[in-house]
């Protein structure tokens, strides 16, 4: 099987999202019925959610002298890191790395933990309230499996969207920055060596934080530190039984009555005949 | 006849039990969620019914000191003001020489205590701060995101996996002192899980002020 990728445009792609509207259809997403607040904004929905994998995001900059503003595009959606930091933190081992080259979410193992939601750098997992489970994209696994291209890319008007082997996705890309170098200096290759290489490709002509990408994404520092707190927590718990052991061994023979004479001498420290005597001073006395 | 002393009443000591379960409940199962060699040994359903369990035990955890502290407000009293009282000479001197006593009980005499020895107190604070925690965090992941901001959850499941670093060493020695395990403490697991009372040796052994207080009044005492 070949480590595929998908190759991601930014200076051609139009904002049209036919690319969103197919991904939910091919994975059966159901859209809300609510109108949405008007925001200002073409982005809509404002979030990726359980129910939307795939956001086409819209940001405008400054552009140069001849065209004043311009669209910076951005494809909110899962990047198949190769280093995934959602399959290391999942407790249900519902994360795979595919032969094709996504990471896919297997949903029967899922227990709606979140912990992927948080782990993420493009915090793409999100959690489904239907099911109570994370959903995100799969590169339509079940697609490309059966020799077809994931159905975002099929759709796209400009071929801003391609599919093909990460190495010719890489190529292409790599071609398409040195084309529009000239006019947009700081247009950029994204997902070569992001999280040890992603298997989304990008061609960012704006440079990667007007595009939404993080410029150097990391796995949260929290689960970084996570990670650390689990074979601390075995050696504290270790270190602390070994002092219970050591405790417990200097421990043998101890006697509360002698104890008991050091603390109260006038009750517990004298020898008993002595004791008995007093008693039957005592008796004597009574009597 | 020898004389015994109450050192807790039948709430106190239902809420122990209660406490005892569930803590190692959800210690256990929290584990399957934290380590990653634990996770490998079990199957999705299982970590599914563990989450729901935890839920369950970590409500019963909280609320039932909680609804007992409202049923009996001066068992709330008595336990913050012995947590919190003003430390004395024997309270001083009893940490400094708590270390060489764990090692060599038979050499090292201790000072007299009071209800709480010092060391517990510490280790009492402590235990009450990681609930808090545990309880605060816990309800935050259990409500979950979108309801909470990514940052909060994320904040949280970290928070949740110090306080089980932190409650971990503390149960360690926890169930070593109050267990019995230490000869010393053998029997004082009695107090809490039996029917409350200790021996007047006992109690003059291990918190000499307030045993000398309990008998001089008479109130607690009683003769077997």
């Amino acid at each position: 099987m070949a480590d595929n990728a998908i190759y991601y445009d930014a200076s051609k792609c139009t904002g049209c999202k036919g690319c969103q509207i197919n991904c939910k259809q091919w994975n059966r997403l159901p859209s809300p019925l609510e109108q949405p607040e008007w925001t200002g904004s073409y982005e809509s929905p404002k979030e990726n959610s359980g129910n939307t994998w795939l956001r086409i995001t819209f940001n405008e900059v400054a552009g140069n002298d001849d065209d004043g503003i311009g669209w910076a595009f951005g494809r909110n959606a899962c990047q198949h890191c190769t280093d995934a930091a959602c399959a290391k933190v999942c407790p249900a081992g519902a994360y795979y790395h595919t032969a094709e080259g996504s990471v896919a979410l297997d949903t029967s193992k899922c227990v709606g933990c979140q912990f992927c939601a948080t782990a993420c750098p493009y915090h793409i997992p999100h959690f489904n309230d239907n099911d109570g489970r994370s959903r995100k994209c799969w590169m339509c696994q079940d697609r490309i499996a059966n020799g077809l291209k994931p159905a975002c890319v099929t759709t796209c008007p400009t071929l801003a969207l391609q599919f093909g082997t990460r190495e010719e996705m890489l190529e292409k890309a790599k071609a398409r920055v040195a084309e529009i170098k000239p006019i947009r200096p700081d247009a950029m290759v994204y997902g070569e060596n992001e999280m040890d290489g992603l298997h989304v490709i990008q061609v960012l002509p704006y440079g990667a934080e007007a595009h939404g990408m993080p410029l150097n994404p990391k796995e949260n520092i929290l689960e970084q530190a996570e990670r650390w707190l689990q074979p601390l927590t075995v050696l504290g718990v270790l270190g602390i039984s070994a002092v219970a052991v050591a405790s417990f061994i200097g421990g043998r023979h101890f006697s509360q009555a002698e104890a008991l004479k050091h603390a109260y001498p006038e009750d517990y420290g004298r020898p008993d005949e002595v004791v008995v005597e007093e008693m039957v001073i005592e008796d004597g006395r009574d009597a | 006849m020898a004389q015994y002393i109450k050192r807790h009443d039948a709430l106190a000591r239902l809420n122990h039990w209660i406490f005892a379960i569930c803590g190692l409940g959800l210690g256990i199962g929290g584990a399957f969620m934290f380590f990653p060699f634990l996770r490998e040994l079990v199957s999705p359903e299982f970590l599914r019914a563990q989450m729901t369990l935890h839920r369950i035990l970590g409500a019963l955890f909280v609320a039932v000191p909680l609804i007992s502290w409202i049923i009996r407000p001066s068992n709330f009293i008595h336990t913050f003001k012995n947590i919190f009282a003003k430390w004395n000479k024997d309270d001083l001197e009893f940490m400094k020489k708590f270390v060489p006593y764990l090692f060599n009980p038979k050499k090292q005499h201790m000072p007299k205590q009071g209800f709480i020895k010092s060391g517990q107190r510490i280790s009492d604070a402590v235990m009450y701060f990681l609930i808090f925690i545990f309880m605060i965090t816990g309800v935050l992941m259990w409500i979950g995101m979108p309801n909470i901001p990514e940052w909060l959850f994320s904040l949280s499941k970290f928070g949740h996996v110090m306080s089980f670093f932190g409650w971990s060493i503390l149960m360690v020695v926890h169930i070593y002192l109050g267990a019995g395990i230490f000869q010393p403490y053998r029997g004082s697991a009695r107090y809490v899980f039996g029917d409350g009372y200790a021996s007047a040796e006992d109690a003059k052994y291990h918190w000499g002020h307030w045993a000398d207080d309990e008998l001089a009044s008479c109130e607690n005492v009683k003769e077997m």
